[in-house]
């Protein structure tokens, strides 16, 4: 990338990256994204990937990221300090963002020749990826998955099905965990691949959650000729990736959210600006919100610190997920108890009612929060095995 | 401090709340404790007081984190001294819970020892303009042993009358901000301990052939508690130092967030320790009701957590940030 310059002050100063990102995302350039919400989630995707764009002319949505992969230098906190400056601003960060800051550091790691094609258009809008872990008899039993890859000279044949990805309904590419060994190998035998949505025998089928948005989709693979310098690490290697890339997802997609659930604290207490009625009620329940929200950054943010100080994230991140589904539910729940009639009836709401859906699935995905809590009994609290 | 360092201090603290009779206030000057909070006051505190919090110690160290911030607004020499804190006290009078009496006239307050009858009382008063001092000498007031959930503090209620003359209070936020501090870390340790009882009695007991820590219902409900002081643990942390966001604010949250984490956790590990874990045998009661008291002091979780919603609301309201305390 000859556009970078090595001497660039903002990948070293992160208050002076804050600053300028502060201005920007408080300028004209980006106004059309300020406030809004798409019922629509394909339309959603289409909407914000124009934010995307318009971050990454402006260098801001580059940080992060080594030139090698067509970003500008520095390390995650960048991240989360563009989702706290967005957030302050009223824009949420958007799909797109929580997707590439999970997917792109295992890519870079695994496989750079993958990541310098490919992440470039993800990083300017162009494009973006789902994350296809989950299926039907894999869910909170990851390593149980069948999605089949048989080697067949320079390709991949795969063939099952994922379900439960996120946003791939318009996604463009899929990082997948699929099955390389024996059906009994479990973690041992997996192996992580990226695979073109449009390539012939995938068909991606959205799902509605009960919200009636399509947040999530299952695809299927019916004898999808993929090349072998596609896989993410060497074959057999995908638990590994997998546990490289949850380490992201822990840590900065966690931020990510806390700076969307601030925005959507600042609007409920907007809600509960005008007068008293209630007054005791509303502040016990905007206090607790705001005490999740809290313990959530104040956690997170040591994680966000290790992981771009180049530490490993051990179990421990378990605490960051329940923190942060518990943090999801606490904001929701409270939106629905203190807003109560306006809550359940009228247009103006209806944010609120799809939100409060899609938050009961914070603690299912991403590894569910009974996962999580054997992992902590397990692995932190040393506690004798089920 | 690294990690060799916290390890040294540690074993000496332990070492000094060990004995149950040691005047730790003094056992800590000995022991230099002073410099080691003027070269990381963060880590010092945490660790004093966590400690404090884990022996159970009943020694009033709160006072001497307290004491010195608020002298700076007191005369160089007064009549009785400066030797105890007043602790507001939302009890009969029920002032505001984390600010001091409302009721100037007659103080109504916790003292974290016995005092002598010469030994001057600071008491925090509030009033028009925000907080004042008074300051006046134990015996001019009623003192007596508070009756209490937890029968190994020593606490004594005071009340009387306070005397007219004020000092300047504006000490009195940075001074309960310190005191919110200790008392998370000391809750915390109690907390953890409660915890760790809980951990090791579910791994020894058995039913059905198992150790009942092999049970998901038990191991969810540690799993939770662990979490919660984690977050606890977390939110103190950030509460120390140059943090973004009013004075404070971050020190309540701390001790509001340490409360309910105790709370979490003591209702944990009651259940889970069985019939062995109520009786009077067990320790368990004794950091279930040290970590409820504690929590009692200066703005319950409660009260606090009330507390910052009303900040959330106020800010919103007149189109401020809602200060989010940490960044990266």
């Amino acid at each position: 990338m000859t556009d970078v310059n090595a001497d660039d002050p903002l990948v070293t100063d992160l208050p002076a990256y804050r600053a300028a990102a502060r201005q920007f995302v408080t300028s004209p350039a980006v106004d059309k994204w300020r406030d809004s919400y798409l019922d629509d989630v394909a339309g959603e995707m289409r909407f914000s990937a124009g934010l995307l764009r318009v971050l990454y002319d402006a260098g801001f949505g580059r940080y992060g990221l080594p030139p090698a992969v067509g970003g500008l230098g520095g390390d995650v906190r960048h991240w989360a300090v563009l989702f706290d400056e967005l957030a302050r601003a009223g824009i949420s960060p958007t799909g797109q963002h929580s997707l590439l800051t999970t997917l792109a550091y295992p890519v870079a790691k695994f496989a750079p020749e993958l990541a310098a094609k490919y992440l470039p258009e993800f990083l300017s809008g162009d494009a973006w990826w789902g994350q296809g872990f989950s299926e039907s008899e894999a869910g909170s039993d990851l390593a149980a998955l069948r999605c089949r890859a048989t080697r067949d000279g320079d390709d991949y044949v795969i063939s099952g099905h994922k379900i439960w990805t996120s946003l791939a309904e318009t996604a463009t590419r899929i990082v997948m965990l699929v099955r390389t060994g024996t059906p009994e190998s479990r973690h041992r035998g997996l192996s992580m691949i990226l695979v073109d949505v449009d390539t012939p025998g995938v068909i991606v089928r959205p799902i509605k959650l009960a919200s009636g948005r399509a947040e999530l989709a299952e695809c299927f693979f019916d004898d999808v000729r993929v090349p072998a310098s596609r896989l993410i690490g060497a074959e057999g290697e995908g638990w590994a990736v997998a546990m490289y890339l949850l380490q992201y997802e822990r840590a900065v997609w966690a931020w990510l959210r806390a700076a969307v659930l601030l925005q959507r604290l600042r609007a409920l207490t907007g809600l509960h600006s005008d007068g008293t009625a209630h007054g005791a009620d509303v502040n016990a329940g905007l206090g607790a919100v705001y005490l999740d929200l809290l313990s959530l950054r104040a956690r997170s943010v040591d994680t966000v610190r290790r992981l771009a100080a180049g530490q490993t994230v051990g179990p421990e991140a378990s605490a960051d997920k329940l923190l942060l589904g518990a943090c999801e539910q606490s904001v929701y729940d409270a939106a629905r108890t203190l807003l109560g009639p306006r809550f359940l009836f009228g247009d103006a709401s209806r944010q609120w009612r799809e939100e409060w859906w899609y938050s009961r699935t914070t603690t299912i995905y991403g590894g569910s929060a009974e996962v999580q809590r054997g992992i902590i009994a397990d692995r932190v609290l040393k506690l004798p095995k089920e | 401090m690294d990690a060799e360092e916290i390890e040294l201090l540690l074993g000496s603290l332990r070492s000094v709340f060990a004995d149950a009779d040691a005047d730790v206030a003094r056992r800590l000057r000995e022991l230099g404790w002073d410099e080691v909070a003027a070269a990381d006051p963060a880590a010092a505190t945490t660790l004093l007081f966590t400690e404090k919090g884990r022996a159970l110690s009943a020694a009033a160290l709160l006072d001497d984190a307290v004491l010195p911030l608020l002298r700076a607004g007191l005369p160089v020499s007064l009549p009785g001294g400066a030797d105890l804190v007043c602790y507001p006290y939302a009890g009969a009078d029920a002032g505001p819970a984390a600010g001091p009496s409302s009721t100037p006239l007659g103080a109504t307050g916790i003292l974290l020892r016995q005092p002598g009858p010469d030994e001057g009382l600071v008491i925090p008063v509030a009033d028009a303009d925000g907080v004042s001092l008074a300051v006046a000498p134990a015996g001019a007031f009623t003192v007596t042993p508070l009756s209490c959930l937890d029968n190994g503090t020593d606490w004594y209620a005071v009340s009387g009358a306070t005397p007219p003359e004020r000092y300047d209070g504006d000490a009195w936020i940075a001074a309960v901000a310190a005191a919110h501090r200790a008392l998370a870390a000391e809750i915390i340790g109690t907390a953890e301990c409660a915890l760790e009882l809980a951990v090791e009695h579910t791994s020894t007991r058995r039913q059905f052939n198992a150790p009942i820590a092999a049970f998901q219902a038990v191991r969810h409900r540690l799993a939770d508690g662990y979490v919660a002081i984690a977050a606890a643990r977390a939110l103190l942390a950030a509460s120390f130092g140059d943090v973004c966001g009013p004075a404070g604010v971050a020190a309540a949250a701390a001790k509001a967030r340490a409360g309910r984490a105790h709370q979490t956790v003591s209702a944990a590990a009651v259940q889970v320790c069985g019939a062995m874990g109520a009786t009077l045998e067990h320790p368990l009661h004794r950091y279930v009701n040290r970590g409820a008291v504690l929590d009692g002091l200066l703005g319950s979780s409660t009260e606090l957590t009330a507390e910052l919603g009303a900040m959330v609301r106020a800010t919103v309201t007149s189109g401020g940030e809602i200060p989010l305390l940490v960044e990266v």
